[in-house]
């Protein structure tokens, strides 16, 4: 069961398609990072998604129920962290708690001092005080008290530095370890992601390059070198190459490419019929180097590969 | 409720230091007015320092509710994508309901709370308690339901005090565009035939709409927070509001133009009848190089309905002569054969005596001119007077080849009746429905006796667009003397000043009060005035208007009388 759904999705400023028809499904239990380069349209996806902006055309759906439509019953089974959300920097952390307490009946104190004690915030200064990472942390306590069936976080990263992201991500993969919630992160962080997703989709200029498990798409991205044989006749040309390969690259003898249809047997295979082959070396890829990858050569090939 | 007021208290911590100040600014305010009331009149100058004083405060209590109903609404903006609230199990109804709520708290039910001490203290029973926290709710919740209209609009302070200062711009460019039109010094009011409150009405009517305008637009932003759609509603809004102001019956355009308008529901009176009597020349000093000269006209009225007054609110005479050359005038401040009060057992036919009498016809004597024209506000009795200045050779062309003349009148029928009395002594005091007059010192000059007089009244704001009240009509204050029916009219000069602290308007005046003069013989003579003002008391009229009236008199042949002129018999 998937617990977001969009269709068509599309968000227009003036001329400019912030977000061009797109079709995402988040399944209910897992991490979802949405991934891609500033501009992808992540922000304006997680925005329409929690009603903060309405689509253009298409639709989305959060928990069965229209974004447009989002009310108090869903919002509180929502938890929702973003670093541009303008939180009441007045108030100190126990006001903060105290104030949203009421408006949940899901509210469990029990982890709420839990979490408190985990993030390590000082309950009795003024969030005005704090760096922007203790801000992170105090909104997300305010959005995980309460047990959300969703949490959704939309650049939780930002700006923050090395020593602080980390601790925030251990926090969250921590506190995702102690619910059965489901995740859904916006980054162009995609290091740290890695670290807590199991589902990929990656955006770029508005539309959805790719949607699958991570372990999915890692298990298909390889990096392949090899060393061609003396005498060997290579089809370099691209009609010559199959699809799959990306990246493709001859120094010398030494040819270099990234399989993202990688298949044990399979990719063998076609790697003999272009050149007969003795060894390859062939390195599993980080989340990373897939984006960027793809990135490099067209987002275009990141589904065809994955089809 | 429980989770509205959950909002609403956070919203009051948030603001609770603007909230002190708030507070603070009205007990200021306060604290001035006990000043005025407690302390004995001292001096005009006093009363113009705590007034300027009084303005700066009432200036600052609008700037900081103004400024308190946009942080109210910014501490959950509802435009742009990053404000806490809509990705929280807050609906937008229960947000507007929270404002809404904290509204009420913050310029309705703390002001009443702070001001009830106040206004006991100037002796309102829970008659006028209701009456004005009524009012105090309602006259705080036009300039707060335009602030709150921007404040929904914006995200932000900045954006909110920029939309102010367009708002500030956009109504002063249409306010300079009205003054530029003709005829705006006669938006308000009786001089195009408009009474008072017929004028109060439509402007009620447009702050009604425009008021549930606003409310339409800011119900909108909380509920859909689609901010293209709220602006296209206030557009509209401020569309219907134009509209409205230009058609009748909100007819305010009307006010440009040159015609007049009279109030369908006042009955006309039939038997009243308007003569022309005579003409003459009024006094101009020798010295006086202004070639014109100032024509009076007299007019007897007849079939005043009994105990009814006059009151002109237009005359327009046109001159004509067989040549065709036309000579128009149109005189808005006339408002003759208007009394000043009821004076017991004095017929009407005696007005005009009782005038000359007091003093107050011009004349010419005691080796100066004494300025005390007979003002058309005071022309008494059957006998109808307007003045005119107009160029000499003009009254000579009259003289030599009479036109036809044509007067044109409107006015209405007024009652007067006499309000509280009490007696002319320092310290004596009359207190109830909603006023109260003090009389404060009494001074002494070589020729007058004048004495200063605290009034405390209840005054709306707002022409009192939000009191369920009839408003009390106007009123005049002067001394009489029931015994001898005699009273002490106005002299021209006196300046009133006046506040008005929270509903509550505070005025003092001077009364000259000296006896009136007989004119005995060839001279004034003066009577004692310790023994005219030993049975005197103040007494106030109320002025309502019962019905209207319109007439055109034609005079075949204008012709001045060249022996008459200004003066005593």
């Amino acid at each position: 069961m998937n617990i977001i759904e969009t269709h068509n999705l599309t968000r227009r400023f003036g001329r400019t398609e912030a977000v061009e028809g797109l079709d995402l499904a988040v399944p209910a239990g897992s991490v979802c990072a949405l991934l891609g380069p500033n501009g992808a349209g992540k922000s304006t996806t997680i925005k329409m998604l929690m009603n903060l902006i309405v689509p253009s055309a298409g639709e989305a759906r959060v928990m069965g129920v229209d974004s447009r439509r989002l009310g108090p019953r869903e919002f509180a089974q929502i938890g929702y962290v973003s670093e541009n959300q303008q939180l009441p920097v007045w108030m100190t952390v126990r006001q903060l708690l105290n104030y949203c307490r009421p408006f949940y009946p899901t509210w469990d104190l029990r982890l709420e001092r839990e979490l408190s004690s985990q993030l390590a915030l000082p309950e009795d200064r003024k969030l005005s005080q704090f760096s922007r990472g203790m801000l992170m942390k105090a909104a997300l306590l305010s959005s995980l008290a309460y047990r959300p069936k969703l949490l959704v976080l939309d650049e939780p990263f930002s700006g923050l530095d090395p020593l602080v992201r980390d601790e925030l991500v251990k926090s969250i993969i921590e506190v995702s370890a102690s619910g059965s919630w489901t995740v859904l992160v916006s980054s162009h962080d995609i290091e740290e992601v890695e670290r807590m997703t199991d589902h990929v989709a990656l955006l770029d200029s508005g539309r959805l390059r790719l949607s699958e498990p991570i372990d999915a798409l890692e298990a298909r991205f390889r990096r392949i070198e090899f060393d061609i044989p003396p005498g060997a006749t290579v089809d370099e040309s691209k009609s010559g190459l199959p699809p799959a390969w990306l990246e493709f690259e001859r120094s010398g003898n030494r040819i270099s490419f990234v399989d993202s249809a990688f298949n044990s047997a399979a990719s063998e295979r076609s790697r003999n019929q272009f050149v007969p082959v003795g060894q390859a070396i062939i390195r599993p890829m980080t989340l990373r180097e897939i984006f960027l990858t793809l990135a490099r050569t067209g987002w275009s090939s990141a589904k065809g590969a994955a089809a | 409720m429980k989770l509205t007021w959950q909002i609403v208290m956070k919203d009051l911590t948030r603001l609770r230091l603007a909230l002190a100040l708030w507070v603070f600014v009205f007990v200021c305010e306060f604290a001035i007015g006990i000043r005025l009331l407690r302390g004995e009149p001292s001096g005009f100058e006093l009363f113009d320092r705590l007034r300027l004083f009084d303005d700066v405060i009432y200036g600052l209590q609008v700037c900081i509710g103004y400024v308190l109903v946009a942080a109210l609404v910014h501490e959950d903006p509802l435009v742009g994508t990053t404000a806490f609230w809509p990705t929280r199990p807050i609906s937008g109804a229960r947000l507007l309901g929270a404002k809404a709520l904290g509204c009420l708290l913050i310029f309705g039910v703390l002001p009443v709370i702070v001001t009830v001490p106040w206004w006991l203290f100037c002796g309102y029973g829970s008659h006028e308690v209701a009456k004005a926290t009524l009012d105090t709710l309602g006259s705080h919740l036009l300039p707060m339901l335009v602030g709150l209209t921007i404040a929904v609009l914006t995200g932000s302070m900045s954006r909110f005090l920029a939309g102010t200062f367009l708002t500030v711009a956009f109504l002063g460019t249409i306010l300079l565009m009205a003054a530029m039109a003709p005829n705006f010094t006669d938006l308000y009011g009786s001089n195009i035939g408009i009474q008072n409150e017929v004028s109060d009405e439509r402007i009620r009517r447009l702050i009604y709409l425009g008021l549930a305008g606003f409310s339409i637009v800011i119900a909108h932003q909380f509920l859909t927070r689609r901010l293209t759609r709220s602006l296209a509603i206030l557009g509209c809004t401020l569309g219907l509001f134009l509209f409205g102001a230009t058609q009748r019956p909100l007819n305010l355009a009307h006010f440009f133009e040159h015609g007049k308008e009279s109030r369908p529901s006042l009955p006309y009176t039939d038997n009243l009848a308007i003569e022309y009597k005579d003409a003459y020349l009024g006094y101009v000093q020798p010295s006086d190089d202004n070639m014109e000269v100032i024509l009076r006209e007299r007019f007897s009225v007849t079939n005043i309905p009994p105990g009814l007054f006059l009151s002109f609110y237009r005359s327009e005479l046109e001159w004509s002569w067989p040549d065709g050359s036309q000579l128009h005038r149109t005189v808005n401040e006339m408002v003759g054969h208007q009394p000043q009060l009821p004076v017991p057992h004095q017929p009407p036919s005696e007005w005009w005596d009782w005038m000359r009498v007091h003093g107050y016809a011009g004349w010419k004597g005691h080796g100066s001119y004494k300025n005390y024209m007979t003002s058309l506000e005071q022309t008494p009795g059957p006998i109808l007077e307007i003045n005119e200045q107009i160029p000499r050779e003009l009254v000579a062309r009259m003289r030599s080849d009479p036109p036809a003349c044509t007067a044109d009148f409107r006015g209405f029928l007024v009652r007067w009746d006499p309000y509280p009395e009490i007696a002319l002594a320092p310290g004596s005091r009359w207190q109830g429905d909603g006023q109260g007059i003090r009389v404060g010192r009494m001074k002494w000059d070589s020729r007058d006796r004048e004495m200063t007089v605290t009034l405390v009244r209840h005054q709306a704001a707002i022409g009192g667009a939000f009191s369920p009240y009839v408003e009390m009509p106007r009123l005049w204050y002067a001394p009489i003397n029931r015994r001898l029916g005699e009273a002490v009219n106005w002299r021209r000069g006196w300046s009133p000043l006046s506040i008005r602290i929270a509903t509550v308007a505070i005025t003092w005046f001077d009364m000259p009060c000296a006896a009136p003069r007989h004119w005995i013989g060839d001279k004034w003579v003066s009577q004692s005035s310790q023994d005219w003002l030993s049975d005197a008391t103040i007494v106030s009229s109320v002025e309502t208007t019962v019905g209207q009236f319109a007439r055109k008199v034609t005079i075949d042949r204008f012709v001045p009388d060249p022996e008459q002129s200004d003066g005593p018999p």
